[in-house]
């Protein structure tokens, strides 16, 4: 008994270690998580980076990196190996957690470090093929020997990084999700290209298409999706002449009813996903050379999805944002020429029904045959559950789902109802539908070396070499040289298919609905120095109607193109500060093409003194999207009212339909304001558009005031657009919010809630180049060094960083520390 | 008995250089054996003395990286006030060494009941 009060306290000590040794829910294990030495306490940047002479094993030669006052490394290596294996070192060294988590998601391995939150994205990732597309990709890059020994010289740059850490020296997120990093391999470089191919080339509206179809009939889709917009300015400017006759391809005599699916579309694309570009031809600028743009924009995240990196070797210097994962930069420049991307919204992804023989699916009916099919046995992990084994059925066109199960599994639970909503019987039938999906990422190809070439190229004729290596997510390669040239690609591959060709979900069995061959390549749509001084595109259609080919039918609204081209027309003597005034350029197209009408349309006399008061406010506004006006927060908010008013009674059906582009619809509503949607259908009364317009408004304006009180400041649209910009994983504390900021999805400047330009750069071609840039955070990926966010302000307010690009080491080779700049740190690393 | 209080926190500060966070409880388990006194007094020593290590870590952290981590944690984990943070780290290494010292020092009072 006496050893009672020792034993009491012994096993008190060691419970007590035991619960802070451990995570407990999202909480990490508190006990090596606060050590003040080892735990988040060791992430607290206490001092900026300083001089570095060191051994770095791995390397083959010396290397010596300066990192300037935003900390953006200019690498200078003696040969393209130590060069690539340098930036997977540095990339890895400043967002190695977000490296792996990309990568992760890619895989559809999330659930291996978060748990069974993630296991149905996974279970999706897997089905959508991600890994077999990557294992692709990486079989087609080892053909060309160059591309492989800069994939593996990465790879060993990152790992050199992940070896050389000991565990209290783990970025913060492994520390808070008490995790370690993995070993990188070229492998990880394709699946992070897939994720890219994924998040820009995976729209589709297959299903919903098909319903609308089904549900509204052919005249609705020809009134609504297959009229351009009146003011669309298609990226290759009309006036293009297409001198060639298009490869013929065959197609089926009537067009293929799919059974209506009620599936969500996984992995939806919000409209946040598009870019600007432009270039001007030294015509047009001050300078006498071409000026290039480029505005990427994608969802916002901290770390950034970019990182800024100078590579200079034998035979190559160039300046740019790379993504992290992947050897080269994307977007940038060199010596001699600039170019940067947007995203082309052609149709590379398809749904195809399948019937299986008998429900072992070791068959399907294709070409009038039985055909084998081939399976993938996936392994899900999950952290704190059980193991998931998915058995995923390859056909030829690609792996497939069952559609009607994701219902069940899914997001909704009525996957049963039988309510005979639709108009030919199908809906609520519960035998399983079956989509296989053909998708461009499931084809073998080395988009690393287009980059690779694209960073060497010194004229027009290389950068188009360069192209032809590219093929997803296809994108408009805007460029301009200092030769004087100015040039825009619609690059990628294509499939060649007949007019409509999957747009609605195709037909398995059938030959004449599989992608027939690809639009080769002196077909796609391209322009070199047009005679109007410039190249644009900001994801609107890329060609007039008369281009031979069918591409999409998806593209965005007309607005932020057709102010870039008015824009661009108008200026002469351009400048860098005018280019940066189009960047940030808030003019609002959509707002100035039907908000005269929808004052037009309000009863003012059922308004009271402060709806008047607003109303006033929209009366004077001037169409521009800038945070300190209120007028944009009503706008948007009445816009969305009215637009729901319109449709939401003709589309209360519970299988996705899809819904008219914005654009659209004003230009519907400009012709007829009372169209036969503009009725309530579920009210007895008949509804006019000055009814629809009065209470929206109202409605609007409740909806305001129930968020952001009486009518004050507190409705600037600078708050009102809730912009956010949160950290990967979307946890507290270490994003940033509610940042005052000017921009709309329908402006150049596209900034809204928590997407918008995520890199901004202008180019000065010209004997020495000049080049400005800013992205919403900053090199480091370390929420506690001030550099993890510190460019967000320049950022939101529009300034640009001056790009310092150095042609030769900028303190030689033969330096002694602080000699000749003192803003640059300094690392000579020798194998 | 001063010389025992700064001992315990001086050897956690250096040993928590070295080695992992469960370190914090060595010095405790070292020189609690070596305390003469009540139960809890014992707990009270070892507890003050790394709370003060941790403590002053923590601090001199927070201090030289101006709250930049500290604050996104504050906010990670609900905390209204940054020094929260400084506390709960102190509070850890705190229980850690305290329970060490009372368990070694509870054992020689058991030993030498003999």
């Amino acid at each position: 008994m006496k050893y009672l009060p020792f034993s009491l306290s012994l096993a008190a000590g060691l419970a007590l270690i035991w619960v802070l040794s451990n995570r407990w829910g999202n909480i990490p294990p508190m006990g090596p998580f606060m050590d003040p030495d080892g735990g988040f306490w060791a992430q607290a940047e206490r001092q900026p980076p300083s001089n570095l002479n060191d051994q770095l094993l791995g390397l083959m030669d010396s290397v010596q990196v300066f990192f300037d006052d935003r900390r953006v490394p200019h690498v200078f290596a003696q040969n393209d190996h130590d060069l690539y294996f340098m930036q997977g070192f540095l990339q890895a060294r400043d967002r190695l957690f977000q490296m792996e988590m990309q990568t992760y998601d890619a895989a559809g391995r999330l659930s291996e470090l978060i748990g069974p939150s993630l296991a149905e994205r996974d279970r999706q990732s897997r089905r959508w093929g991600m890994v077999f597309g990557a294992e692709k990709a990486v079989a087609e890059v080892q053909k060309h020997e160059p591309s492989w020994t800069i994939f593996k010289a990465y790879s060993a740059g990152v790992n050199a990084f992940i070896s050389s850490l000991e565990p209290e020296q783990y970025p913060l997120e492994y520390k808070l999700l008490d995790i370690a990093p993995e070993p990188w391999n070229p492998l990880k470089t394709a699946l992070l290209l897939k994720n890219m191919t994924r998040t820009l080339a995976a729209g589709n509206s297959d299903v919903s298409h098909s319903n609308t179809l089904a549900y509204f009939g052919p005249e609705f889709i020809e009134q609504f999706f297959d009229t351009d917009h009146d003011l669309l300015d298609p990226i290759i400017p009309a006036s293009r002449v297409w001198d060639f006759e298009r490869v013929p391809v065959r197609r089926p005599d009537t067009l293929f009813v799919p059974k209506v699916a009620r599936s969500i579309q996984p992995f939806p694309v919000p409209e946040g996903i598009g870019s600007n570009n432009w270039a001007v031809s030294g015509e047009k600028t001050a300078s006498g050379y071409p000026i290039l743009s480029n505005d990427p924009h994608l969802r916002l995240t901290l770390p950034s999805i970019w990182y800024e990196i100078q590579l200079h070797a034998p035979g190559v210097n160039t300046y740019g944002v790379s993504l992290l994962g992947a050897p080269g930069v994307v977007i940038g420049f060199n010596e001699q020429v600039a170019w940067g991307v947007t995203n082309v919204a052609s149709d590379v992804l398809d749904w195809y029904e399948i019937r299986f023989e008998n429900e072992k699916k070791d068959r399907y009916w294709h070409d009038e045959q039985w055909k084998p099919t081939s399976k993938r046995i996936e392994e899900i992990h999950v952290r704190g559950g059980e193991t998931i084994i998915d058995t995923v059925v390859y056909t030829h066109h690609g792996p497939v789902s069952e559609v009607s199960s994701a219902i069940t599994n899914g997001q909704s639970t009525d996957g049963q109802r039988n309510d005979g909503q639709s108009t030919d019987g199908q809906v609520g039938s519960t035998e399983p539908i079956y989509h296989a999906l053909r998708w461009i990422a499931h084809e073998p190809s080395n988009e690393i070396r287009a980059f690779y070439q694209l960073n060497r190229a010194k004229n027009y004729d290389e950068y188009v070499e360069a192209l032809t290596h590219y093929q997803a997510p296809a994108q408009n390669f805007v460029f301009a040289s200092s030769d004087g040239d100015i040039a825009l690609w619609v690059n990628g591959r294509f499939p060649n298919k007949w007019d409509g060709q999957g747009r609605t979900v195709s037909d398995g069995t059938d030959p004449l609905y599989d992608w027939q061959g690809w639009i080769p390549r002196e077909h796609h749509p391209s322009i070199k120095n047009p005679e109007r001084g410039f190249v644009s595109s900001a994801n609107q259609e890329s060609t007039a109607p008369d281009y031979p080919y069918y591409m999409d039918d998806v593209y965005a609204p007309f607005e932020r193109g057709r102010r870039i081209n008015e824009r661009l027309s108008e200026l002469e003597n351009i400048t860098k500060e005018d280019m940066q005034a189009l960047l940030m350029d808030n003019y609002s197209y959509h707002a100035a093409e039907i908000l005269p009408s929808m004052l037009s349309w309000i009863q003012t006399d059922s308004l009271n003194a402060t709806q008047s008061e607003v109303l006033d406010s929209l009366r004077t506004w001037n169409y521009y999207n800038n945070a300190s006006y209120r007028a944009p927060s009503v706008f948007r908010s009445w816009w969305y009212e009215l637009y729901g008013a319109i449709l939401d009674d003709e589309y209360d059906a519970d299988f996705p339909l899809r819904t008219p582009a914005r654009d659209r619809l004003v230009q519907q509503l400009k012709e007829d304001s009372n169209f036969w949607m503009v009725d309530n259908r579920s009210t007895e009364a008949v509804e006019t558009i000055e009814d629809q317009a009065t209470r929206s408004f109202i409605s609007a304006l409740n909806d305001l005031t129930e968020a952001y009180g009486v009518w004050s400041d507190d409705w600037d649209w600078g708050w009102v657009m809730n912009n956010d910009i949160p950290h990967l994983t979307q946890t507290n504390g270490l994003g940033v919010n509610d940042l005052y900021s000017s921009g709309g999805a329908e402006s150049v400047n596209a900034t809204r809630g928590s997407s918008g330009p995520s890199w901004r750069m202008i180019v000065e071609l010209g004997p020495e180049i000049k080049a400005w840039g800013v992205y919403p955070g900053g090199a480091s990926g370390n929420p506690g060094s001030p550099n993890y966010d510190h460019m967000i302000e320049s950022w939101r307010t529009g300034k640009l960083y001056e790009l310092p690009f150095f042609k030769e080491p900028p303190v030689g080779s033969a330096m002694s520390a602080g000699q000749e700049s003192k803003s640059l740190v300094t690392w000579s690393l020798r194998p | 008995m001063i010389i025992l209080f700064l001992l315990i926190a001086g050897n956690a500060f250096f040993l928590n250089l070295v080695l992992p966070w469960w370190s914090a409880a060595l010095p405790g388990l070292f020189f609690g054996y070596r305390m003469n006194v009540t139960p809890i007094r014992a707990f009270g020593m070892g507890f003050f003395a790394v709370f003060l290590a941790w403590g002053a870590h923590a601090t001199y952290v927070h201090m030289a990286s101006n709250g930049v981590l500290s604050s996104r944690m504050a906010e990670l984990f609900g905390l209204t006030q940054d020094w929260i943070l400084i506390v709960i780290t102190a509070v850890i290494g705190g229980l850690l060494s305290g329970f060490a010292t009372l368990t070694s020092s509870l054992l020689a009072h058991s030993r030498n009941k003999k």
